[in-house]
C-alpha cells in the first residue's frame, strides 16, 4: 500500500502551554486504509488529526501529506484538496442555506465547471444517502444528517483522504449508525482513505487498523483484535474494550476460553458455539 | 414521595405558523425524592423541551409543573424557588463557563441566592470537592482547564445551589470511557449522599443501565415507556423501532437467544452477563 501521510519525529505544543501535546511522533498512514485513532481526552488525538491537513503545523519534525510538507504555507491548498476534514459539532461546518449548495461550496472554490459540480454533488449526496434531502435547509436536519452533508462536501472536492474528528460524539444512536455506514461505503465504493478519531470502541471494530494515542505518543498500533487484546493496559490509559470482548475475557478468568478476537456479538456467538 | 410533577404538559414550537411542531403532547410524570431517572429518546423526541420546562425556562402552553406540590408558575416567588430548587445543567455545560476564576464561576449561583460571603465560600469548597477537583483549581481561569475538568466545574456550579432536583442533559457526551465512568459515579454519589433527585438525558443505554433507578422513553412528544431498567430494556425490539439502541451486552444475549441458546435477554452489564453465562454453562454440564 502506498504511504500518503508521513509524520517524522513530530512534536507540537499550543503556544500558551508548557508541554508538548504531540511528543516526537513518527507514524505513517496508507492509501485506502480505514484507520481508527483512539485515546482519552487530552491524549493528543485531535491535535494529530489537525496536523494532517495543515490546520496545525509541527513545532518540530515534519508532516508530509500527499507529498507536500504541511509547514510550507504555499502547500496548504493542495493539501486540503487531498485531505478533507469533518469536525465534531455538526452545526459548526455548514455554510449554505440549501443542502446541495453546501456540498457544492468546495468544488466551486476550486473552480470546477458547473456541469461537473452538478455531477459531483449528486454523486456525493447519493453515497452518503442524503440525495433525497438535496433541496432541504441544513438547519432543519438531524445531527446525523448534517454530518453526512459535511462528509458529502469533502467527497465532492474529490479528496483522497477524509479525516473525521469525533464526528459522532454529539449524535444519537441512529445518527451514529448512519454516519458509520456512510463511512463504510466511502471505503468500499470509493476506496477512500479514512482516518476516524473517536471515543467509541465499537466504531473501531470494523477498522483495518487501530492506533491508540496516549500522552502525545502512539501506545498501540495494529489490527483491532491485536490492539484490543491489551485490555488491562487500555483500561489504565482511560479506554475500554468492546463489551463482547470484555465479557469473553471475564469468562476466560473462569476457565472458559473464547479467544481474544471477540469484537462483535456475531464473533461472540461463533466462539460460544464452538465452546459448547 | 413526589418532589416534581409534570401534569398534561403540552408545548409547541413556532405556534400559530404553518411550521408549528408539537414538541410535547400531553406529558404527565412524577419524579420522586432520591431517585435517579434516565430519560431516553431519539433526537427530536421532546427530551430537551421537557427538561427546559422542569425549572421554568419554558412556560407550558397547557398543563402544569409542580415543584414540592406548588405550581411553579403560580407566582414570581414560586418560579424563583423552582430555579434554585431544580438545578439544570445543559449539554456541553463547559461552554457556559464565563467568570475569570473557577471560584467565581461556581459562586455565581449561590451569590444570586443571596447567601452570605462565608456561606458562599463554604458551598464552593464543598462543590469543588464533590466533583473530584482540589482547591488548587479555585484560582485558575476556567478556560485553562481540560474539557473534562471544565465539565466538572460547570456541574459544581449547579450543585453549589444544593438543588433538590439535579437535571443533566447528556452529562457524559464527548467524554472518554474513564471520564464517563467517573462522572456517572459522581452523579450516583451526589444522589446517595444528598438524597436529591437526579434526572438525566442520555443517548447511551449503557450509562442509563449503570445508574438509573427508572427510565422514561420519549417518542414524538409522548412518554411511551416508564419503568425500571429491566422493564424497559426487556422491550429490545420496540426500542430499536423507536430509533434507540439496546446496551452492547444485551445485543450479545439477544444474538445467543436467537441462535437457540436458552439464555435470558434482560442482561445489561458485563458482570451480570458473566454470571448468566456461567449459570448456563454449568447447567449444560449437569445435563450433559
Amino acid at each position: 500500500m502506498e504511504k500518503i501521510i508521513e509524520f517524522k519525529n513530530v512534536s507540537f505544543k499550543y503556544s500558551d502551554e508548557e508541554f508538548d501535546v504531540i511528543n516526537d511522533l513518527t507514524i505513517d498512514f496508507y492509501e485506502g486504509q480505514f484507520t481508527c485513532v483512539l485515546g482519552h481526552n487530552g491524549s493528543g488525538k485531535s491535535t494529530m488529526a489537525k496536523l494532517i491537513n495543515a490546520i496545525n503545523y509541527p513545532t518540530s519534525g515534519k508532516v508530509t501529506s500527499f507529498g507536500f510538507d504541511t509547514s510550507n504555507e504555499e502547500n496548504e491548498i493542495r493539501i486540503r484538496q487531498n485531505v478533507g476534514m469533518v469536525f465534531q459539532n455538526p452545526d459548526n461546518q455548514i455554510v449554505a442555506t440549501i443542502v446541495e449548495d453546501d456540498v457544492a461550496f468546495g468544488p466551486e472554490n476550486l473552480g470546477v465547471p458547473p456541469e461537473e459540480i452538478r455531477k459531483r454533488v449528486d454523486e456525493a449526496l447519493k453515497i452518503v444517502d442524503m440525495y433525497d434531502y438535496r433541496l432541504h435547509e441544513p438547519h432543519k436536519l438531524s445531527g446525523g444528517q448534517k454530518q453526512r452533508v459535511a462528509i458529502a462536501g469533502a467527497i465532492a472536492m474529490q479528496t483522497k483522504c477524509i479525516v473525521l474528528d469525533e464526528p459522532t460524539a454529539m449524535l444519537d444512536p441512529k445518527g451514529r449508525k448512519e454516519v458509520m455506514s456512510a463511512l463504510m461505503r466511502l471505503k468500499s465504493e470509493l476506496g477512500m482513505t479514512i482516518i476516524l478519531v473517536t471515543h467509541f470502541m465499537d466504531e473501531a471494530v470494523n477498522a483495518d487498523r487501530v492506533v491508540v494515542m496516549n500522552d502525545g505518543v502512539v501506545q498501540f498500533d495494529g489490527t483491532p483484535s491485536e490492539v484490543f487484546s491489551h485490555t488491562e493496559d487500555l483500561k489504565k490509559i482511560g479506554l475500554s474494550v468492546p463489551k463482547p470482548l470484555e465479557l469473553a475475557l471475564e469468562l476466560k478468568k473462569e476457565g472458559y476460553d473464547l479467544g481474544t478476537k471477540i469484537l462483535t456479538e456475531d464473533a461472540f456467538l461463533e466462539a460460544f458455539r464452538s465452546l459448547i | 414521595m413526589s418532589v416534581l410533577s409534570v401534569k398534561n404538559l403540552e408545548y409547541a414550537y413556532s405556534k400559530g405558523t404553518p411550521f408549528q411542531i408539537g414538541a410535547l403532547k400531553g406529558v404527565s410524570v412524577d419524579f420522586n425524592l432520591g431517585e435517579i431517572v434516565g430519560v431516553i429518546g431519539h433526537t427530536g423526541s421532546g427530551k430537551s423541551t421537557l427538561l427546559q420546562h422542569l425549572n421554568g425556562l419554558l412556560k407550558p402552553e397547557s398543563g402544569e409543573i409542580l415543584f414540592e406540590d406548588e405550581n411553579i408558575w403560580s407566582s414570581k416567588e414560586s418560579v424563583r424557588k423552582c430555579r434554585f430548587g431544580v438545578g439544570l445543567c445543559f449539554q456541553y455545560p463547559e461552554h457556559q463557563l464565563f467568570e475569570s476564576t473557577v471560584f467565581e464561576d461556581i459562586a455565581f449561583g449561590p451569590k444570586n441566592m443571596g447567601l452570605s460571603e462565608s456561606e458562599i465560600k463554604e458551598r464552593v469548597l464543598e462543590s469543588i470537592k464533590f466533583v473530584g477537583l482540589t482547591e488548587d483549581y479555585l484560582n485558575k481561569s476556567p478556560f485553562d482547564l481540560s474539557g473534562g475538568e471544565k465539565r466538572r466545574v460547570a456541574i459544581a456550579g449547579v450543585i453549589s445551589m444544593k438543588p433538590k432536583v439535579l437535571v443533566l442533559d447528556e452529562p457524559t457526551a464527548g467524554l472518554d470511557p474513564v471520564g464517563k465512568n467517573d462522572l456517572l459515579d459522581l452523579i450516583k454519589s451526589y444522589n446517595k449522599t444528598t438524597n436529591s433527585t437526579v434526572i438525566f438525558v442520555s443517548h447511551n443505554m449503557d450509562d442509563v443501565a449503570l445508574i438509573a433507578d427508572r427510565v422514561l422513553v420519549l417518542n414524538d412528544g409522548n412518554i411511551v415507556m416508564n419503568g425500571t431498567v429491566p422493564e424497559v430494556y426487556s422491550k429490545g425490539s420496540e426500542l430499536l423501532k423507536l430509533g434507540l439502541d439496546v446496551p452492547e451486552i444485551t445485543r450479545v444475549f439477544l444474538k445467543l437467544h436467537e441462535a437457540g441458546f436458552d439464555v435470558p435477554t434482560d442482561v445489561y452489564t458485563v458482570s451480570d452477563g458473566k454470571e448468566k453465562l456461567l449459570e448456563f454453562l454449568k447447567r449444560g454440564k449437569m445435563n450433559g
